[in-house]
């Protein structure tokens, strides 16, 4: 009987171990030499791929912060002398200075913030410097200051410190900046007005999401064209050797291999590791090294709350051996009986003449019936212990989200982070889940590859 | 008989289980909704400073729970409805069985084992699949589209409109490609088949490529095949390439949709920050539905199909059953009586028999000779009532056939047929079929008469030897004493036997048929057979020829007779005297 390629669960697993054999990896690579420039070009474009996955998440998390969210603090100086030198202090994060009417304003992302010294921005409250919530920054021209005006007073000696803002105050450099709560006094369409460079910036942002989208639609069509041509080939060639090598055996080896053995070592188990190849390897290698890349760079943005999001994993991990475990056990039962239960029917089928000639219908019906139980019970068995495990990985991977947020929300309440950050830290810890999902199937396919090349 | 009649009793009587599933579908499904606005509320309350750390450990509480809670209901609604589906599938099988192992030799000399396989594993399987994940997936579909929808559309129905225009997109493209994925997969397949064939072909010749010196013009057969099966890998990849990323980039237009309005909307303030973000989750929520109408669709269709498939069996009628027995017939004594009886197995096929009449009484031994294809296997069956003959024409202790109940007829008439078939199972229970209660000595006693009994007790594992595809292959002579020892274990009233001692040598056929003589006395036998040897002693003898009844008589009678019957003996002799044996 043909065999499509993902063999039967517990045979692979008893050579599971040898897909991290090196010898076979050589063997694999040896045929993939002839189309290296191929494999290399498809690790490029899962490199694009890759690099594309992580960019989405950041690029919707810059619209959410700089341009809808897009408050920033404001530290309100009097004296020129000591703006600068709390620029001069933080150099690095190269703020904003600017100035109007004797006042010195040094603009600070919200992103930026958690790069402060703890204690300097409690001085900086303190000295009523920092304002006492964020502002959003608006810029200074005749159509706004009029809608400002409607609604708004105008604050010629804005003051740092608790509600001191009651209005909108000009930064110089043509800008202008108000409080939340302020600008939301103005009614919905001038107040959108009023922010209109935001949403213009947003459709170039959306153009970029969707740019984006765009590549990776070409490159997941190309990698995949490009990884089944190559390894493709590289089977046929494996394939003529074999065949080849095969028809050299001096005829006594063919009256000791039955000939299905050999049509399989043939046919069967090479397509089992072309499967492999095309669905399994390169995904497994890209998901790893996504993996990897969206760890790096969680730990990047923010290694506190990236450890604390990560908490879960090991626990996660040791469930999932554990379910592997029994599993195996189960399925193995299952398939057993399955064979016996088909077996069954078949023999009862052809010898249903001998049945009916010798009354044992009711006999070899009771006879049945037993079988059909006992398969029934077992399969139950095994549909319990999948439904009891598959809800403990959503479930981790909520339990993650519920620390994000309760350590994520934490920081961001003491300016440490921004919400736009936060939201990017929910979808890539997603995206780690349902990685780690896909290595758990790629893993089962990897067994099929050890068996092959067992036969050459 | 409608699609569903089959399955209707067991949704009946499970309709508690579907009903507590979908339940906790529901509850589920109103879990996974009021996430987004827990997210919602938290980042509100987080960008407006609202909340403080308790506030915040409280909502990652009820994350949490929320989450623990879908586990368990998730484990319910599983074990509950696929669970179910489960059980529909082994009542399905079970009926299935049921009904097919009644239906006649008619039924089952026109069907292929492997098609009747292909109803108790493919459509079982379709059957279930549409009662478990189908259900599931059907109910969950419309319940998370119509809430998705039902948040989105409270958060902005505008908002909603737009982001859902490239859905129907993705659903459409799914279908078409679905359509062409399956397609391209079989001829994948075909390619494959093909592949595998010519391998074969080519491997199982090999001595005679070798013979001519053919092996590179083989190789290069199969490189030709080999390089076909490539072609329609990448032919299909084409597609599959297609297929996902075009998925992606549908679902990423909504999101740009999204992300453009819905920051423009939260902008201008007709929405929060934590609705925004809520939105982009019940978005998502909406994929997987959209995604998996296609799939659900193709369940449905093919859960159908598979019924109305195993309905075809359902529907079929068994032949030959006790619908004009009369109960009162207890036990049969052996009187046979063939009347003028004349059969064809189908009405455009030739005629078996013309019109013979004979008879055996009770305690007698008749036999039939003939040349191969002439009908005596045919008149046996028709004996037995594996076939049904014209009404009145057989008549068994002057009832006719039809009359007498089946358990009875079988019971007190036993045949040994010419194809044996034994059960992968040992040689006493095979021997026991007839009566699977029969004590051990009694199984050895029939071995004994059948002369088999000794060389079983040479086995390894003597009568408990299991025999078969998984066991030891008998020769064909230990299978026809098999049979025959299985035959008689029940002692029946009336014996037939089809050609049973062909493979059997002569001097032990002398011997089974002495002891058959000696222990059937007073019980009716019928022998068929081609060896004069074996039944030169009965009691009449007939010969058949062109659907009738040629000869009849003893054999002293036939060999005086000088007809075909003589001429066989004749021939007989003359051989068993060149091979030195006695006739």
């Amino acid at each position: 009987m043909m065999r499509g390629g993902r063999g039967g669960g517990f045979a692979e697993d008893d050579l599971k171990n040898r897909v991290f054999d090196k010898h076979l990896y050589r063997r694999m690579l040896r045929y993939l030499l002839p189309y290296m420039k191929w494999v290399v070009i498809s690790f490029l474009i899962l490199m694009v791929v890759a690099g594309a996955e992580l960019v989405q998440p950041l690029i919707q998390q810059h619209a959410i912060d700089d341009y809808i969210v897009s408050d920033k603090n404001i530290a309100i100086f009097n004296s020129e002398a000591e703006a600068d030198a709390f620029l001069a202090k933080y150099e690095l994060l190269k703020l904003k200075k600017l100035s109007h009417s004797g006042k010195y304003f040094l603009v600070i992302p919200s992103r930026e913030m958690n790069k402060i010294n703890r204690q300097d921005v409690d001085d900086l409250n303190r000295r009523n410097i920092l304002a006492g919530a964020k502002v959003y920054l608006i810029k200074d021209k005749a159509s706004n200051v009029a809608i400002l005006n409607k609604y708004l007073p105008e604050i010629s000696a804005p003051q740092g410190g608790k509600g001191g803002l009651q209005g909108w105050f000009r930064l110089g450099n043509g800008q202008i900046a108000l409080e939340r709560e302020q600008l939301n006094k103005i009614p919905g369409k001038e107040r959108f007005q009023v922010r209109s460079e935001a949403a213009h910036s947003l459709i170039w942002l959306a153009l970029a999401f969707f740019g984006i989208s765009l590549m990776r639609f070409v490159a997941g069509y190309s990698q995949m064209v490009i990884t089944t041509t190559f390894s493709q080939k590289a089977m046929n060639d494996m394939r003529h050797d074999v065949f080849a090598h095969l028809q050299r055996m001096p005829v006594q080896y063919f009256d000791k291999n039955p000939v299905g053995r050999l049509v399989t070592r043939v046919t069967n188990d090479i397509r089992a590791i072309d499967e492999m190849l095309s669905s399994g390897v390169i995904t497994l290698f890209q998901d790893v090294l996504m993996i990897i890349a969206i760890v790096v760079l969680m730990l990047f943005l923010d290694w506190e709350l990236a450890l604390i999001s990560f908490a879960i994993l090991p626990g996660v991990i040791w469930v999932i051996r554990e379910f592997r475990k029994r599993t195996r056990v189960l399925y193995r039962e299952v398939r057993k009986q399955l064979a016996a239960l088909n077996a069954t029917l078949a023999e009862h089928i052809s010898g249903q003449k001998i049945i009916q000639l010798f009354n044992q219908y009711f006999h070899k019906r009771d006879e049945f019936s037993r079988i059909n139980r006992e398969y029934f019970n077992t399969s139950l068995k095994q549909m319990k212990l999948f439904a009891f495990f598959r809800p403990i990985i959503h479930v981790s991977s909520q339990i993650a989200v519920a620390l994000i947020i309760w350590y994520g929300g934490g920081q961001i309440l003491r300016n440490a982070i921004t919400i736009g950050l936060l939201m990017a830290f929910a979808v890539h810890h997603q995206a780690v889940s349902a990685h780690k999902r896909f290595l758990g199937k790629i893993q089962r396919a990897a067994g099929c590859f050890g068996r092959r090349r067992a036969h050459l | 008989m409608r699609t569903f009649d089959a399955v209707l009793p067991y949704l009946k009587k499970s309709y508690g289980r579907i009903a507590g599933g979908i339940v906790m579908l529901i509850l589920v499904d109103i879990v996974q909704l009021i996430t987004p606005r827990v997210m919602q509320y938290a980042i509100d309350s987080i960008q407006e400073r609202r909340i403080t750390s308790t506030g915040l450990i409280w909502v990652a509480l009820i994350i949490i729970g929320l989450a623990l809670a879908v586990m368990i209901l998730r484990y319910f609604w599983r074990v509950l409805i696929i669970g179910n589906a489960f059980r529909i599938e082994k009542h399905l099988r079970q009926d299935f069985y049921n009904h097919l192992l009644r239906l006649s030799q008619n039924f089952f000399n026109r069907s292929k084992i492997g098609d009747l396989m292909a109803y108790a594993t493919n459509d079982l399987n379709a059957v279930r699949m549409l009662f478990g994940m189908g259900l599931i997936a059907g109910m969950d579909i419309v319940l998370m589209t119509i809430a998705s929808f039902s948040f989105m559309g409270s958060i902005d129905w505008r908002l909603t409109g737009l982001a859902v225009l490239p859905m129907p997109i993705l659903t459409i493209t799914i279908t078409i490609f679905g359509k062409k994925m399956h397609k391209s997969f079989f001829r994948v397949q075909k390619s494959f088949a093909t592949l595998s064939g010519a391998i074969q072909e080519s491997i199982s010749g090999i001595r005679i490529v070798k013979a001519f010196g053919q092996e590179k013009s083989e190789l290069e057969k199969v490189d030709e095949v080999s390089w076909q099966f490539v072609q329609e890998n990448i032919r299909m990849a084409k597609i599959a390439g297609f297929f996902h990323p075009f998925q992606s980039l549908v679902i990423s237009l909504s999101m740009v949709i999204t992300l453009f309005f819905g920051g423009r909307a939260a902008i201008r303030g007709d929405i929060t920050i934590g609705q925004f973000i809520a939105f982009f989750q019940y978005l998502g929520m909406l994929v997987w539905p959209m995604i998996a109408i296609g799939w659900i669709v193709d369940m449905y269709q093919r859960g159908t199909a598979s019924l109305k498939r195993l309905n075809e069996i359902f529907q079929t009628a068994p032949e030959i059953d006790d619908s004009e027995a009369d109960p009162a017939i207890k036990s049969l004594q052996g009187n046979i009586e063939i009347r003028d009886l004349s059969f064809r197995y189908g009405e455009n096929l030739p005629l078996i028999f013309d019109g013979i009449s004979t008879s055996v009484s009770d305690g007698k031994t008749l036999a039939v000779v003939g040349p191969t294809g002439c009908g005596k296997t045919t008149l046996i069956e028709l004996l037995v009532r594996i076939y049904e003959p014209p009404k009145g024409s057989i008549l068994i202790d002057g009832h006719p056939l039809h009359r007498i109940p089946l358990n009875v007829l079988r019971r007190d008439m036993v045949l040994v047929p010419q194809d044996i078939f034994l059960f992968s199972d040992s040689i006493s229970n095979n021997i026991r079929l007839g009566s699977p209660e029969t004590s051990t000595e009694q199984v050895l006693e029939a071995a004994r008469l059948a002369q088999i009994h000794d060389e079983v007790m040479e086995f390894e594992n003597k009568f408990d030897t299991v025999i078969g595809e998984r066991g030891v292959t008998l020769s064909g002579g230990q299978k026809q004493r098999v049979a025959i020892a299985r035959a008689l274990l029940t002692n029946p009233e009336i014996l037939i036997l089809d050609d049973a001692l062909s493979a059997v040598d002569t001097k032990t056929e002398r011997f089974i048929l002495e002891k058959l003589i000696e222990t059937r006395k007073g019980k009716t036998t019928i022998i068929i057979a081609h060896r004069i040897s074996s039944i030169q002693h009965a009691d009449r003898i007939i010969v058949l020829g062109d659907g009738k009844i040629t000869e009849s008589g003893t054999h002293d009678e036939l060999v005086a007779l000088g007809g075909l019957y003589h001429d066989l003996y004749e021939k007989q002799r003359i051989r068993a005297r060149l091979e030195g044996e006695e006739l």
